[in-house]
């Protein structure tokens, strides 16, 4: 990188310390520490609400994905505006109403201690464990195209973070993620625009459509009903809908967002926002994937984009036949250009066909020389476009909006596992009448004990492949569970706190049992089955069991 | 003990927001519809 967008880099994180730094004043109180007074405006609580679901992966993963496979993982999202709808008119103005610091609190309000405790229990792990990943991503994907060191990577991404949300708590985690969605905006339409820019030296924008088109990546909607694709369109609005219920509706790094709007109306307001731009936003970030592909068809494109194993491949005994396959491969980018340049649609199919067998094959050889099984370069491609085809200043801006979706996402994660430790715990079991100051202590100490977790365990995640998909794994096992409770104690007057807690338990055990014996059902599934399992068994047993409950009650 | 929480003149304001659900529907209807329609357009 040019000294010129290391500049706008270092820049960028000092502009968001200092930020964080002015706006930690009213933030003296536990009210205004973890709910910023209940204050801020819907406009800036609905960019919270998209930054905080905005990972660094999200921008990197999904552009990468895009380029491969094209737009078909739009249809996560399909049941997203539907599940804004639902929660605008449930949870949103039961949470606010009833005055609470998470959601978890309210659930002791319907049922009992044993409830709350529970389902806090279970986001404090999912939220912690996938916090330190979602931090290990953007760290290796950092040391790699930037060569630093892994624990480098963790404490640039990390210690501004931490910073931030320690001093200024949930109100500085807000501006700051209203200013981190403009700058992640900003920065894919100028990708955007040089990547037209670039297309448009070779073909017009038709011919670009055509050839993307022909390769099936702008494919949006797959109407297939198969649970063993993890994107179609009913895996989206019916799975969808359930995981988009669950994250939304009752993981506090989400709740706390909009616990912190002005009224019910501005935090209805607030969710409504994503149910309006989430899918145009998502749209935007895959279809800067697939302009990269249309790209790299008139601009030689590196064989993997993943380079870090490079050296190891040229010294192994593999050497020879990898540069074997590199120069078949620059034979099938040369017959691929040509065909897409005088728009022979079916030389065109059959040299991209060969240019993935080619990849394919590189891969193989890679995966044997290094012994690493997990390589992948799907989060690969888009870093690479930036480092190596745009201009000066922009490569900086780049960088730094992939650190911002970095720290956005953490920042709100970090705040809620603060507030879930101290309300839902420290308060409520430990020291349950203590001060004002004393929970405000608390609260800037347990982030910054949570913020120190999730280095550690960032650092450590990075060189497991498998641990992140274990984690990942984990949150599907959990998130329809918890939707499950929330459903009983909002939506029916009979449940019980002990229907709910064995719900809740009957829930994630046939979760786990199901991705444990049957592995081919997509994780989008699992939403919904530990929901509706919960709900039926929670109503089962508060319906046998409502004189025992009212005894140990 | 925690003091009282700093109250906004109108935290509970509940308005019916029906028209603002019929057009995240519609709106998302038109993107479905869109998206196929450029996916056949363009395969």
């Amino acid at each position: 990188m040019h000294l010129i967008d290391w500049l706008v880099v270092v820049a960028y994180i000092g502009w968001v310390i200092i930020d964080g730094l002015r706006r930690s004043k009213g933030t003296d109180k536990v009210d205004g520490y973890l709910l910023a007074n209940r204050s801020l405006p819907w406009w800036a609580v609905g960019l919270s609400v998209m930054a905080t679901q905005m990972s660094a992966v999200t921008i990197v993963g999904t552009t990468g994905q895009a380029y491969l496979t094209g737009l078909r993982f739009v249809q996560l999202y399909f049941g997203l505006p539907l599940a804004m709808i639902i929660l605008s008119l449930t949870v949103v103005p039961f949470f606010t109403r009833a005055r609470v610091y998470t959601a978890y609190e309210y659930l002791e309000r319907r049922f009992d201690v044993r409830v709350r405790s529970l389902a806090s229990l279970l986001f404090l792990v999912a939220r912690a464990a996938s916090l330190g990943v979602a931090l290990a991503a953007p760290a290796v994907l950092m040391s790699t195209i930037l060569g630093w060191t892994i624990p480098a990577a963790v404490l640039v991404i990390c210690v501004p973070m931490i910073a931030y949300t320690t001093i200024g708590g949930v109100q500085a985690v807000a501006w700051t993620d209203v200013k981190q969605m403009f700058l992640v905006v900003f920065g894919m339409s100028s990708a955007i625009a040089v990547l037209l820019y670039g297309i448009f030296h070779s073909v017009g924008l038709s011919q670009a459509l055509h050839l993307a088109g022909a390769t099936g990546r702008l494919q949006a909607i797959d109407f297939t009903f198969d649970p063993r694709e993890t994107y179609t369109f009913w895996s989206g609005m019916i799975g969808g809908l359930f995981l988009m219920l669950s994250y939304f509706g009752c993981d506090q790094s989400q709740v706390q967002r909009y616990l912190t709007a002005k009224s019910i109306d501005e935090a209805r307001q607030s969710l409504l926002m994503s149910a309006f731009v989430k899918i145009p936003l998502q749209l935007l970030i895959l279809s800067t994937g697939v302009l990269v592909f249309v790209f790299y068809l008139f601009q030689a494109p590196p064989m993997l984009f993943n380079r870090v194993h490079d050296a190891t491949v040229a010294s192994s005994p593999q050497a020879g036949e990898y540069a074997a396959i590199q120069r078949d491969f620059d034979g099938a980018i040369a017959a691929r250009r040509a065909a897409a340049t005088r728009g022979d649609r079916e030389a065109f199919l059959s040299s991209d066909a060969r240019v993935k067998d080619i990849r394919a094959k590189a891969t193989g050889v890679v995966k044997q020389a290094t012994g690493d099984a997990s390589y992948n370069d799907v989060n690969y491609v888009f870093p690479t476009f930036i480092l190596t085809r745009m201009p000066m200043g922009l490569v900086g801006l780049m960088i730094a909006a992939i650190f911002a979706a970095a720290m956005s996402a953490s920042g709100g994660e970090l705040n809620a596992l603060a507030t879930a430790s101290v309300i839902d715990f420290y308060r409520r079991h430990f020291v349950t009448t203590g001060s004002e100051t004393h929970y405000l202590l608390a609260s800037k100490l347990a982030t910054v004990f949570w913020g120190l977790f999730a280095c550690v365990v960032a650092t450590y995640a990075a060189n497991q492949g498998s641990l992140i998909e274990v984690v990942n794994r984990y949150g599907s096992f959990v998130y329809g569970s918890l939707l499950g409770v929330f459903i009983l104690a909002i939506l029916t007057k009979r449940a019980t706190a002990t229907g709910a807690l064995v719900g809740l338990v009957a829930g994630l055990i046939s979760v786990v049992t199901v991705a444990w014996e049957l592995p081919w059902i997509a994780y989008l599934w699992h939403n919904l089955i530990g929901a509706v399992v919960c709900v039926g068994v929670g109503m089962i047993v508060s319906l046998l069991l409502p004189e025992k409950l009212k005894t140990e009650k | 003990m925690l003091e009282p929480r700093t109250m906004n003149p109108e935290p509970d304001h509940d308005t019916p927001m029906t028209g603002t659900y019929v057009k995240v529907i519609v709106l998302q209807v038109v993107i479905l519809a869109l998206l196929w329609i450029f996916g056949r357009m363009f395969s």
